[in-house]
Order: structure tokens, then C-alpha cells, then sequence
């Protein structure tokens, strides 16, 4: 009576509890950071530099490129889209060359190529004078300004040199358009959010799409979009089939489903203790720790197992279960060490979870009768076959670390599909903008006019050297620039324009050589393009298209966003590997300390195997070691070390339960090997390697019959 | 750079031949294709004539103008001044494309920009190109007109700035 009464408080209690983490995840609502980049980097370096800004720019931004076999289609399509457009989640970025355009011909002896200037300056009259009759005398070359306003092509040379100097290609006889939106108001959206957005647009893409006539969608915001709604479709899939997995293994064994009741219960209890851990003690829960607390499910259902296969459930099992945690939670400190905040999260999510799953197996699985197991499965490996296993895996561990390479690079944590890759180069083509070696230099000041004064230096230098690059002073000299400008095309006609006296009239000559322009100033509001080029109402960006490191004259910061990023992950990683035999070692001493020398060696020898292994054969089939492999590392750590303790532990009687465990582990982590997502996909496939590793290594080193503590 | 290519299709069409059509409906070049002749390489004189806005005297060029086939074209000015503009395989290559695709008689690209009207009388004929409404070309170009009898004699480019080009082809 007094059992079934404890019984009963318990699962009350139990129940209490439950609503209590839910009610308490409900309430709490993190801020939910989604930029990769503000995950990976330091808060210092994300509060004060402008990486993550210029990282930001790009996730609100979505390209669209227009195909058609001719212009009256292609005008209908696009007008058609852009009334479809819903004009209060998007801004249409729209390309005002026309404004532009009359802009400078209000005053065509401001603007200046940077050759034609450096000609003035150097009084090189005779040669502006050659350049010229070329052009007047080119059957093809069409004048911009009026002969009579521009005798010497000038505002030609200057409209030239605002062209990138792309790669011309043939586009297959096709007709083309592109615009850019912006999202509005994206910084503070959740990915779910964004894609909703997204969403409607790919809908209309489809629906005006035919055969004919093609729409085009490129840009981050697409790429999120296509890569969470494939990998939503994929992890769905890989869901139902791991729990159907569960569900077949557990009827296999104990013929009762009522099994997974408690199961998905420990489970809940400890993805919501993860969940309200994190958002208590971090400003923001990123999206990426989510995705690792997945691997929670992993562990904590392995002590399940173990408690339903071990009949007696004694002092022993407890103290074998306990050393279980403590060896697994013990690995992820480590992470926390790192002093990475991402990485701290993942440790304070994966610890507090598992704690929360052992308290509630041991709190209140006793409540519920659980059937004894029906079956029993055991794997035996022949005797002749084992050192030709270790032979094998000791060839791969020393040719794959000769082998091995890293990348640090954002870009290898995702690979666009072939689609998005084609939109992409279509609108580089169509556009005539290619990003891809793209690096930034912000240029701070206290007004425009000052920005661009600012840019003129530094633009400067990147003329000498040839260097290609895009800015706002290269659109927009600044008033400065353009009153030299003027003065360099006076003096010019001055000296040198009666030499078109057999074109132009005297009176003609005289006007030229008394019209003063002034400088014009233009408003970035009205050129939606040019605002592109604004970090911020006090920082500009200059894009500089090279591929070698620039100058670093006048403290200039050029910012190469995916090596900078790059080279903290880069960092961390290293960090990481420096911390991984030390959190072998403190593991093997709490083994030590619980088991004493002779069975703490052997309980590490696998999971240190399996480790070993892991990054073996990753070098040897060219597998590419970065930040989120070493993570993995830390986990097969953690996953594995406790059928190591319950081998030798309790020998036969938990070879179910830890073939379970292995079976659904490593089920899942074969499955996500193969999404399309990189960074998934790359780390699963190392977590599928070691804990395949740690559990055959685990049979081929020891008996199970006769090494047992 | 689009406004030279089409500038420059004109060029490639027609050095010798004749067609059939009315010069007031705009044809299709399908019609015309059967009619027109091979595009072979050829050497002859030009001269040219640049009539520019707010200029009184024309400018006034010439010098030697060859094709040839699967190379490009090349514009040897020899007089006021000497120069040399070339559309090749080198200089160019998206105008040389469309050089290509004229000369194997791929004429779609014309078709896609251009409204064309035809006109015969005897042996001499003339050929109007006028720009599609809404395309690129119309902001800039009010028609290019060819004419000519056993080949190409004249090309007229008159421009929307008020500019207005002339050339003519002599065979030595």
C-alpha cells in the first residue's frame, strides 16, 4: 500500500512537472539568433566591427533574373511580378540608370574616368586630343553628351569605366532582366519567418513561369529557404523512421508498445530542461544549438535501454548508469571551457538534458512495470576475423592522418543545389556583377561628402594598382573630386580645344571655355542601387574585387568575409582539438577513480579507438576536418564510453541494451550522413564512423563472457 | 555596348543579293532568308559622313572596311587620321558572336529588336531596321536603313540624339 501510494505522488509529481517545463518553455520565448555568423563570432567582435552588418546585408537581399525569347514577353513578365509583388514584405531595389544618367549630362566635365583624369593632370592634352578623333571618326561609337558639350568624349570614357570589366558571355540568344529586392524589416525575423516570405515569392515564380518565359530566384534569403525545406523534408523523413525504428525494437524485445510512453516522456523532460537552461542563462538561443540538441534524443534514450533491459536495477546499475552521465556530461565541460558561446550552449543543453533524463529514470521509472525483454540478439565477431579488424582500422588511422586536410571555410558547410547554382551565375552574367571574390573595405565619416572624400583615397591607390572595385564615389564623385575635375577640363580647354576649330564654331569653342558647372550632389534616397553601397548612414562599403591581400595604407580595414570568418573558426577549432585528449584523459581518471587502472583502461581503449578512427578515415576519403568534425568528435566521446561501462559492467546480460543503443544511434547519424545539407550531413557522417568503431572495437578488443568487473 | 552591337548587325546582313517586300508592312526575316545571299569575306573603300547635333560641317572619314568570315570585321580609317576599329574573335567577343551567328544566318537576334521594312524599285533595294517598341535599342537608335543593288552601297544610322551616320561602300 504504501508502494502503490509513493507510486502514485510520484507520477503526480511527474505530471506536475511536466506541465511546469512546458509552461516554463511557453513563457520564456528567447531571442532566437539565426545568423550563423553571430553564433560562431565573439560578442565583442560582433558589437564592434562591421562584419556581421556586411554579413547581414546580403541575408535580406533576393535577386531575380527574367528569361524570355523576346522583349515584349519579357516586359509583361516583369511588370507582371512586380505587381504581384506584395509591396509591404519587399522593396523593389529598381536600377534608375535613366536618372543617372541626365544627372551627369547636367554637367558632363565633373565626371572623369580615372585614366582621362590622370591625362589631365598630367597635361597629356595632345593624347586626350588623339583619343577623341578616334572616337569621333569610330563608325559605331555612340556620344552621350552632345559634340558641342563633350568635344573630347570625356563623360564617354567616365560612363565606360562604370562597367565592371566582366567576362562577356554568349546568353544563348535569349532576352533579360533582372531586379533585386530587399526584405523588409528582416533582421529581427526568425528563419520560419523569412521563409514564409520567401515562400510567397518561389509561389509566384511558379505560377508565372512557363515554358517560354522563366523567373530566376538567387540570393541568401532563396538559399535558406530551398536548404531548410529540404532538410525539413529529409529530417521528417529520418524522424518517422528512427522512431519507427524504436517502435520495431522495442515490440522486437518486450511485445508492448505501452514502452514508449515513458520513453518519449524522458525525452520531453529532457529536451525542455535543455531548452529553458540555455534561454535562463544566454542572452540568445541560437538555431544551431537546436540542431545539436537533437543528439540529446541519441543519448538519453540509450539509458533508457539500459534500465529496461537490466532486471535487477540495483545499487550497481545505479552506480554503473551515474558513472555513465558523469563520463558522458564530463566530455561536454569541455565545450563549455571553450569559452565559445555556441559551443557553451550545445554543453549547457546537452548537460542539463541529460541529467534531467537520468533523474527521471531513476526517479520515476520504478512507477511503471516494465515487461521482461522476450528476445535477446548476440553479436558475436569470429575469433580469426579481429586482428584483421584492428589491422585494418590502425592502417586507416596512420594513412588518414597523413592524408588529412581542414577547411575552415564558411562555404564548406554548404553546397547550393545545380538550380540555384545556375540562378546565381545568370544573374552574375545578366547583371554583370560577380561577387564571388568580393572583399569589403568600410569607410566611416562624419557626412557623405566626407565618406567619399574618404573613398577617392583609397580608390585612388586602387586604380595604381589596377585593382577592379565598385563604390559610391565612383557613381557620385565627391563635390571636391568634381570641382578639381572641372577645373582640370577648363584648363584643358584653355590650352588645347581650338584644335576642333574645324568642327566647332568660335562661338562654340568660347562657351565651352566659359561655362562653369557646378558640383552636383546627389541624394543616395533617390538611387535605391546606390544605397546598396551604405553599411550605415556613417559607413560606406567599397567592393573590391581581388584576390591577394590589399594595402593597408591609412588604416585601412579590408574585410574578406569569408576568410575573416573563417579564421575564427579556424580558432576554435584548434582550441578544440587541443582540449579533445584532455577531456580523454579527465574521462579516463573518473574511470580510474571508479573502476581502478586495469578496467578504466579498458573502458577508454574503444571510445579513444573509435575517435582515432573517426578522423583516420575521414582523411583517407578526403572527408575535410572543420569546427563542427571536432564537435562531433566530443560527442562519439560521449555516445560511446557508455557501452564501454556496460560492457564490462555487466558483460552479456547488456548486450540488447547497448545493440539497441548502437542500432538507433547510429540509424540516425547514417541517415543524416546523407542530407543535403553540408554541415549536417558532414558531422553525422564522422558520428556514424565512431560509433560504428567504438562498438564492433568494443567485440574485437574484449570478451564479453570473461571481462566483466 | 548593346547599342553597338545592333549597330553593327546591320553590316553583316545583306553584301550582296536582293529580296522581295513592301516597304510599308514590317516583314518577317524568315521570308527574306531564302532570298538572301552567302555571307562571304570582303575587302572594299568606305567613306563616312557624321552629321553631329549642333555642328554644322559634317565629319567626314574613310578608309578600308573588311570581312572576313569566322574573324570579324575591321574598320581601317585612313583619313582625317589613321585608326583601326576591330570587332574580332580577340577585341570584342560578344559582338563577334553576333557577327558569327549573322553570318551562318542565324537571324533571330535581328528579329527579336527590330521592326524590318523592305523596299525594291529596278535592281536597288532598301532595307529599314526600326527598333521594337520597349527595347534597349529604342532609347538610343531611330532606324538604320541599307541600301544597295548587287551589294551593300549605303548604310544610314540615324541616331535619337540627332546624330546621324552615313556610310558608303566602293569597291576598289
Amino acid at each position: 500500500m504504501v508502494y502503490d501510494r509513493i507510486k502514485i505522488i510520484k507520477l503526480v509529481l511527474m505530471f506536475i512537472l511536466l506541465a511546469a517545463l512546458i509552461i516554463g518553455a511557453l513563457l520564456i520565448k528567447p531571442n532566437i539568433e539565426t545568423n550563423l555568423i553571430r553564433s560562431i563570432l565573439p560578442q565583442s567582435v560582433c558589437n564592434n566591427t562591421d562584419i556581421v552588418k556586411l554579413a547581414n546585408k546580403s541575408l535580406s537581399l533576393i535577386k531575380v533574373v527574367f528569361e524570355t525569347d523576346d522583349i515584349e514577353s519579357l516586359n509583361k513578365i516583369k511588370q507582371s511580378f512586380t505587381e504581384n509583388i506584395n509591396k509591404q514584405e519587399f522593396e523593389i531595389i529598381t536600377n534608375n540608370s535613366e536618372s543617372i544618367l541626365n544627372l551627369y549630362l547636367s554637367a558632363p566635365e565633373n565626371f572623369l574616368s580615372y585614366n582621362d583624369r590622370q591625362l589631365l593632370k598630367n597635361k597629356e592634352y595632345e593624347k586626350l586630343y588623339h583619343n577623341s578623333l578616334i572616337k569621333l571618326y569610330n563608325p559605331v561609337e555612340v556620344q552621350f553628351a552632345a559634340f558641342d558639350k563633350d568635344p573630347y568624349f570625356l563623360l564617354n570614357s567616365f560612363l565606360v569605366s562604370l562597367i565592371p570589366n566582366s567576362k562577356t558571355e554568349d546568353l544563348n540568344n535569349k532576352s533579360y532582366d533582372f531586379i533585386i529586392l530587399k526584405i523588409k524589416d528582416n533582421n529581427g525575423l526568425s528563419p520560419s519567418q523569412s521563409n514564409i516570405k520567401v515562400k510567397q515569392l518561389v509561389k509566384l515564380q511558379k505560377t508565372l513561369s512557363t515554358d517560354n518565359t522563366k523567373i530566376y530566384l538567387a540570393g541568401t534569403p532563396i538559399h535558406s529557404y530551398y536548404a531548410s525545406v529540404n532538410s525539413m523534408i529529409e529530417i521528417n523523413i529520418i524522424c518517422v523512421l528512427s522512431t519507427l525504428l524504436i517502435i520495431a525494437l522495442v515490440y522486437f524485445y518486450f511485445r508492448n508498445f505501452k514502452l514508449l510512453l515513458p520513453i518519449a516522456l524522458s525525452m520531453i523532460f529532457g529536451v525542455l530542461s535543455g531548452f529553458i537552461a540555455v534561454s535562463l542563462l544566454f542572452d540568445t538561443f541560437q538555431t544551431i544549438t537546436m540542431v545539436f540538441s537533437a543528439t540529446l534524443i541519441g543519448i538519453g534514450i540509450d539509458y533508457s535501454f539500459h534500465y529496461l533491459f537490466n532486471k535487477e536495477r540495483n545499487a550497481k546499475f545505479i552506480k554503473n548508469l551515474s558513472l555513465g552521465l558523469f563520463t558522458t556530461t564530463s566530455a561536454f565541460v569541455f565545450l563549455y571551457l571553450s569559452g565559445i558561446e555556441l559551443l557553451q550552449q550545445i554543453a549547457v543543453f546537452m548537460i542539463i538534458g541529460l541529467i534531467t533524463i537520468y533523474l527521471f529514470i531513476i526517479t520515476f521509472y520504478p512507477c511503471f512495470n516494465f515487461p521482461v525483454p522476450k528476445n535477446n540478439i548476440h553479436i558475436n565477431i569470429p575469433k580469426p576475423i579481429k586482428p584483421w579488424i584492428i589491422i585494418i582500422l590502425l592502417i586507416c588511422i596512420v594513412f588518414g592522418f597523413f592524408k588529412l586536410s581542414f577547411n575552415d571555410s564558411l562555404t564548406a558547410f554548404y553546397t547550393p543545389g545545380k538550380d540555384l547554382k545556375q540562378a546565381e551565375m545568370l544573374f552574375n552574367k545578366v547583371s554583370g556583377q560577380d561577387n564571388r571574390q568580393m572583399k569589403m573595405i568600410t569607410v566611416s565619416g562624419n557626412s557623405i561628402e566626407d565618406i567619399l572624400q574618404k573613398e577617392e583615397n583609397i580608390t585612388d591607390e586602387l586604380n595604381k594598382q589596377n585593382i577592379e572595385y565598385t563604390a559610391l564615389s565612383k557613381y557620385i564623385p565627391s563635390l571636391k573630386r568634381q570641382r578639381e575635375n572641372t577645373n582640370l577640363v577648363k584648363e584643358l580647354y584653355k590650352i588645347n580645344l581650338k584644335r576642333f576649330n574645324n568642327i566647332l564654331s568660335d562661338e562654340q569653342i568660347k562657351n565651352l571655355q566659359k561655362t562653369e558647372y557646378s558640383p552636383v550632389s546627389m541624394d543616395i534616397d533617390n538611387f535605391k542601387q546606390l544605397k546598396n553601397f551604405m553599411l550605415k548612414n556613417n559607413t560606406s562599403i567599397i567592393f573590391v574585387n581581388a584576390k591577394e591581400p590589399l594595402f593597408t595604407e591609412n588604416n585601412v580595414k579590408v574585410i574578406d568575409l569569408n576568410k575573416d570568418v573563417s579564421s575564427y573558426l579556424k580558432s576554435y577549432r584548434i582550441t578544440l582539438l587541443k582540449l579533445l585528449p584532455i577531456a580523454v584523459l579527465v574521462v579516463w581518471i573518473i574511470l580510474f577513480a571508479a573502476y581502478g587502472k586495469r578496467y578504466s583502461y579498458k573502458i577508454i581503449v574503444s571510445p579513444s579507438f573509435a575517435i582515432l578512427s573517426a578522423i583516420g578515415v575521414s582523411g583517407l576519403f578526403g572527408q575535410e576536418i572543420n569546427l563542427f568534425s571536432v564537435i562531433a568528435l566530443f560527442l562519439i566521446l560521449g555516445f560511446t564510453i557508455d557501452y564501454s561501462i556496460f560492457t564490462f559492467a555487466d558483460g552479456r546480460k547488456s548486450e540488447d541494451a547497448i545493440l539497441c543503443s548502437f542500432t538507433t544511434t547510429a540509424f540516425v547519424f547514417f541517415l543524416l550522413s546523407f542530407t543535403k545539407f553540408k554541415l549536417i550531413s558532414s558531422i553525422s557522417l564522422v558520428l556514424f564512423i565512431g560509433i560504428l568503431i567504438s562498438y564492433i572495437c568494443r567485440k574485437v578488443l574484449f570478451s564479453d563472457e570473461t571481462e566483466q568487473i | 555596348m548593346n547599342k553597338i552591337y545592333c549597330l553593327l548587325l546591320i553590316f553583316l546582313l545583306f553584301i550582296s543579293g536582293s529580296v522581295n517586300a513592301n516597304q510599308n508592312d514590317a516583314v518577317k526575316i524568315d521570308s527574306l532568308i531564302k532570298e538572301l545571299p552567302e555571307f562571304n569575306s570582303i575587302s572594299c573603300k568606305f567613306k563616312q559622313e557624321k552629321q553631329l547635333q549642333n555642328i554644322s560641317k559634317p565629319i567626314i572619314s574613310g578608309g578600308n572596311f573588311k570581312f572576313t568570315k569566322n574573324e570579324g570585321i575591321v574598320f581601317e580609317t585612313t583619313y582625317p587620321i589613321k585608326s583601326e576599329v576591330s570587332y574580332t574573335n580577340k577585341n570584342y567577343k560578344q559582338i563577334n558572336e553576333i557577327i558569327k551567328a549573322i553570318s551562318s544566318k542565324n537571324y533571330s537576334k535581328i528579329e527579336k529588336e527590330f521592326l524590318i521594312y523592305f523596299e525594291k524599285k529596278d535592281s536597288n533595294w532598301k532595307l529599314t531596321l526600326k527598333p521594337e517598341q520597349n527595347s534597349k535599342t529604342q532609347e538610343v537608335l531611330n532606324s538604320i536603313t541599307i541600301e544597295g543593288s548587287e551589294i551593300i552601297n549605303k548604310i544610314i544610322i540615324d541616331l535619337k540624339n540627332g546624330n546621324k551616320t552615313t556610310i558608303w561602300f566602293m569597291t576598289e
